[in-house]
């Protein structure tokens, strides 16, 4: 069987400080024929534009490099942008590698090799032993792409999103095959923040409150901007029963969910008036008298008393946590449905290819 | 669920740090004073954490399918110790650091970590060693800053000592070491799994019991400079044991390290050495 062609793919939302380490190596490792590059840029502020018109102009011009650039992108949709990189991209093969991600030395040839050789396969990154932030790899057949209609897009923000596609790709009769070799696997250790900050819900997000019930249960509270809120009480499975000394945490692997949501996120609206904070939930309201503490306003009635949450990256942690709830729930029920195709239409959107603002491109 | 043969269960004594050296004595007395103990708990390591609340843990080894049992003997003298001495509890402190509650006062909680905090092999005898230093050089004094700072400089010293020879002096060695601290600004995770076949680990006999630190330090030493001599690797060894003491010293953070180093580097060159000094302790 002929050798496939290899689209190695890659989005990129304001993350330029990692493009720029990452992109020219993986350009210089790859650098064989039947290989090619798409970097989609999902309407970056950080000058990620200018960096690839000017350090790569001979990639762009030999179309080894091909850089699009979609505007309308307000908050990054990890899904849709995937599915748009993918769908732009001419090769047999689509690869997804994150920003922060390097391909490796040849990768786009060991990926030739195993699609030459096997059919009915996909690779992936999931549950590889050496780099947890090499889960997002993903090299699929064009056809497997269209079959499942991509990365479901009913997915928001952070989580679960590749073990969907992944599952979704076995309903189809496709191999999982799992990239265990290191030098495929390497990533810029970052914060999580990189990849969160310009999400929707944390832009969204207008405040974040804590009340504790007991040591293992707690509710969370997040006010949004446009005055909706959600709350869910969470408990810790691994502390709940920690007054029991024979009951022990369960070790890695074993359980896959340290936190239980009770009765599921409730979603309602806020408003602060006069000082007090009102609070609808499901018809059900609270009203919340405002107290300063240590510099801090918390608020409470009866049942409740709110800390407000002071710290970005627990900020951060809460939004990563709901959306990925949100997102393992629905990737469970994609497989409890054996959902293969998830969305109706995918990648939408007009882009603009090699810096030419002229001819736009309606995918 | 059953308690298996031969594994952990792992103990946080929450109680405030300022009276932590109340307690220690109390775990030591329960943990290497009663020889009936022995043949339940094989072994026995001590961390000071700080993980939601201020606790002093114990992770015990057991060989006994009896576990309720051998629990109790060394629980209910902790228990009573504290309902006789309760400490402070604090209110909340704000801002908030995590989404659950810390835990009171004057309780005792089961499994709040796991073996992850056990070095893999022989390792393992370096977190005895650090254990027994730890219930030693706190008996009578607060386990404060400035007492953390004075054990911390006791433990470089003796890898130091280890890790010298004739082709490096101590002075260069702290010099290396500082650089390599700043230059990772933290501890590094390093791989130990090539050092967990290290059989050649003095034999922890010697340090049987809670004898004297200068005994224990110096247990420690041996054992860092065997390390050292078998994988060869002056920073690799110093970092690997640093990352030890991190697991049993709560909040200690790389710049303690350094500050030690520092603090070190000043007495040699001031010929000033740092020595415990038993009686007066610290």
């Amino acid at each position: 069987m002929a050798r496939p062609s290899v689209s190695i793919c890659t989005v990129s939302m304001n993350r330029l400080h990692h493009i720029q380490k990452t992109l020219p190596v993986n350009l210089k490792e790859n650098d064989s024929l039947g290989i090619d590059f798409i970097l989609l840029d999902y309407n970056s502020n950080d000058g990620l534009e200018e960096y690839v018109k000017t350090n790569f102009k001979q990639e762009v011009k030999s179309g080894k490099l091909a850089y699009y650039r979609y505007k309308q992108a307000i908050t990054f949709h990890r899904c849709h942008s995937r599915n748009m990189a993918f769908r732009l991209a001419n090769g047999d093969i689509l690869c997804n590698v994150d920003a922060d991600n390097f391909v490796g030395p040849s990768f786009g040839k060991f990926v030739q090799n195993i699609f030459a050789t096997q059919k009915n396969v996909c690779l992936t990154g999931l549950n590889n032993e050496c780099k947890p932030d090499a889960f997002g790899k993903l090299c699929i057949s064009r056809g497997d792409f269209m079959d499942v209609t991509g990365y479901d897009e009913n997915f928001e923000g952070y989580g679960f999103e590749d073990f969907d596609i992944v599952n979704r790709l076995q309903l189809n009769g496709c191999k999982p095959y799992t990239i265990n070799i290191s030098d495929f696997l390497q990533t810029i250790s970052h914060e999580r923040h990189d990849c969160l900050t310009n999400e929707y819900f944390y832009q969204q997000l207008h405040a974040l409150y804590v009340h504790y019930i007991d040591h293992s249960t707690s509710k969370l509270l997040y006010l949004f901007k446009d005055n909706k809120c959600i709350s869910a009480i969470v408990v810790n499975n691994f502390t709940r029963n920690c007054d029991d000394p024979e009951h022990s945490i369960p070790k890695r692997g074993s359980t896959p969910y340290q936190f239980n949501i009770i009765q599921g996120w409730q979603p309602g609206t806020w408003v602060i008036q006069s000082g007090k904070l009102y609070l609808s939930h499901n018809g059900l309201k609270e009203v919340c008298s405002s107290r300063i503490l240590e510099g801090q306003e918390l608020f409470q009635d009866e049942k409740h008393l709110y800390y407000p949450v002071a710290e970005a990256s627990m900020k951060l942690e809460a939004i990563s946590f709901y959306t990925e709830t949100k997102n393992r729930q629905r990737m469970v029920d994609n497989l409890f449905d054996k959902k293969i195709q998830v969305n109706c239409t995918f990648g939408k959107g007009v882009v603009y290819k090699n810096f030419n603002e002229d001819e736009p491109i309606e995918i | 669920m059953e308690a298996s043969k031969n594994s952990f269960v792992f103990i946080s004594v929450f109680f405030a740090q300022e009276k932590w050296h109340e307690l220690l004595p109390i775990i030591r007395s329960e943990l290497y004073d009663h020889s009936e103990m022995s043949g339940q708990i094989s072994k026995s390591y001590v961390f000071f954490s700080s993980y939601r609340g201020s606790s002093i843990r114990i992770a015990l080894k057991h060989e006994d399918l009896n576990l309720k049992k051998a629990l109790e003997r060394i629980v209910k003298p902790i228990n009573a110790f504290l309902e006789k001495n309760p400490s402070n509890v604090h209110p909340v402190r704000l801002p908030i650091s995590g989404f659950f509650a810390d835990f009171t006062n004057n309780q005792i909680k089961y499994n709040l970590y796991n073996e992850r905090v056990i070095m893999p092999g022989e390792l393992a005898a370096f977190q005895l060693a650090l254990s027994k230093i730890l219930l030693k050089f706190f008996d009578d004094h607060p386990v404060d800053d400035d007492a953390l700072f004075t054990l911390v400089v006791c433990l470089q010293e003796a890898l130091l000592n280890a890790l010298c020879d004739p082709h490096q002096s101590k002075q260069e060695l702290i010099s290396v070491l500082i650089a390599e601290v700043k230059r990772r600004n933290v501890i590094p995770q390093m791989k130990l799994i090539e050092l967990k076949y290290s059989k050649l680990l003095p034999n922890t006999e010697e340090i049987n019991g809670v004898p004297a630190i200068h005994k224990l330090l110096h247990w420690f030493e041996k054992a860092a400079r065997t390390l050292y001599v078998r994988g060869g690797n002056k920073v690799a060894t110093y970092f690997a044991i640093v990352q030890i003491i991190q697991l049993h010293l709560s909040k200690i953070y790389h710049k303690i390290f350094l500050d030690s180093l520092e603090y070190l580097a000043e007495s040699l060159k001031s010929e000033y050495v740092v020595v415990y000094n038993e009686d007066t302790n610290h």
